[in-house]
């Protein structure tokens, strides 16, 4: 696995005072405009501040790598910038996937692909492997139960939003199929991103654990629901799943129990319970 | 309700605004995915060794924004042959 160089001071440097945790509020505050900027007043402006956020932080990274004499084990605070580029970039193929010709369903996969790659990217740029962003399973009753939460929650979750069933999982086998896309795009890839790589390279960023980095901009990304008791619910949900992910060492278990929320909240409960 | 689709975009679909904005935001997509493989080759090509690894640190963003544009044009191609 080829890992990107970053200078020796910063590797050695206490992540609280180092140069990139110094500018690492800066591009969350930055982040956060771009996503009110998206939910609330201008999607075509919220998008160019995604655009120029996404520029800074990859060249940012660029710059640590070619001031470099050594190579960084990581996860150090520079891995940090990789990582939190995958927010603007998730939002830019929120917006820009031409997906009206597509069933809602399918929305999610056409969107997901995308950051899937950049996830990947990321962490192998950042020097992680699998089982450092918890793609293990050291325990299977507890990966188990932590997963089957994600029925009561997705119940919660419905009675929150009250949402429409998506497009084009009407039906057993429909929605089967589409539950299945939800798990691995949105349950899967969520996780990856917050519990796996943010919890995980943040630690200790700016004095605050992983699991208040990987909450606050868990609930971020939320924003642009435009229901303030939805993203305190998804904020609660963050943190708990954070919780889990830290105390079992393992992502699988929330990313399913993530994956089943979605697919109760958007299929199967807007089908049994219409509203 | 998700991060991956958002209420503005739904929003967006349901006025009937989404072709127009779709647009803007593939312009954005296009621009940004130039500049970043401007860059990378401009890294490449007047650098040694230590700077490519930097380049490839781009890959980050060049990666998944070739897979959108992707998208983009086959949507945009897939309009004009129909």
């Amino acid at each position: 696995m080829s890992v990107v160089a970053i200078p020796e001071s910063t590797k050695a440097e206490p992540v609280a005072t180092s140069i990139v945790a110094r500018v690492l509020p800066a591009y969350v505050a930055a982040i956060a405009v771009a996503e009110v900027l998206v939910g609330f007043v201008d999607p075509v402006a919220g998008t160019l501040v995604d655009a120029v956020v996404l520029l800074a932080i990859v060249n940012h990274y660029a710059w640590l790598g070619s001031q470099s004499g050594t190579t960084a084990r990581v996860p150090s605070d520079a891995a940090a910038l990789p990582v939190l580029a995958l927010l603007p970039i998730l939002r830019l193929a929120s917006v820009a996937m031409p997906v009206t010709a597509l069933p809602e369903i399918v929305w999610y996969a056409a969107v997901g692909a995308p950051v899937l790659a950049a996830a990947w990217v990321a962490a192998r740029v950042a020097g992680l492997k699998a089982a450092d962003i918890g793609l293990r399973v050291p325990s299977w009753p507890a990966q188990i139960a932590t997963a089957a939460a994600g029925v009561p929650l997705g119940l919660a979750a419905y009675w929150i939003a009250q949402p429409d069933l998506v497009g084009g999982t009407s039906g057993v086998g429909r929605g089967l199929l589409g539950g299945a896309i939800l798990l691995m795009c949105v349950g899967l890839l969520e996780e990856l991103i917050f519990r796996g790589l943010v919890q995980t390279v943040f630690e200790g960023a700016l004095r605050c654990p992983g699991i208040v980095w990987s909450t606050l901009l868990f609930a971020l990304v939320y924003a642009s629901s435009r229901d303030p008791a939805y993203i305190a619910f998804i904020a609660a949900v963050g943190a708990a799943f954070g919780w889990c992910a830290r105390r079992t060492g393992s992502i699988v278990g929330v990313a399913a129990a993530h994956g089943l929320l979605v697919a109760g909240l958007l299929i199967a409960w807007p089908q049994a319970l219409p509203s | 309700m998700t991060s991956l689709v958002t209420e503005s975009t739904k929003s967006a679909i349901d006025s009937g605004n989404l072709d127009s904005l779709s647009t803007s935001f593939g312009l954005v997509v296009v621009v940004l995915l130039l500049v970043i493989l401007l860059e990378q080759e401009l890294m490449r090509a007047f650098s040694g060794r230590r700077p490519s690894a930097a380049a490839r640190s781009l890959g980050i963003a060049s990666v998944p924004l070739l897979l959108i544009v992707t998208a983009v044009f086959a949507a945009r191609f897939a309009e004009l042959v129909s």
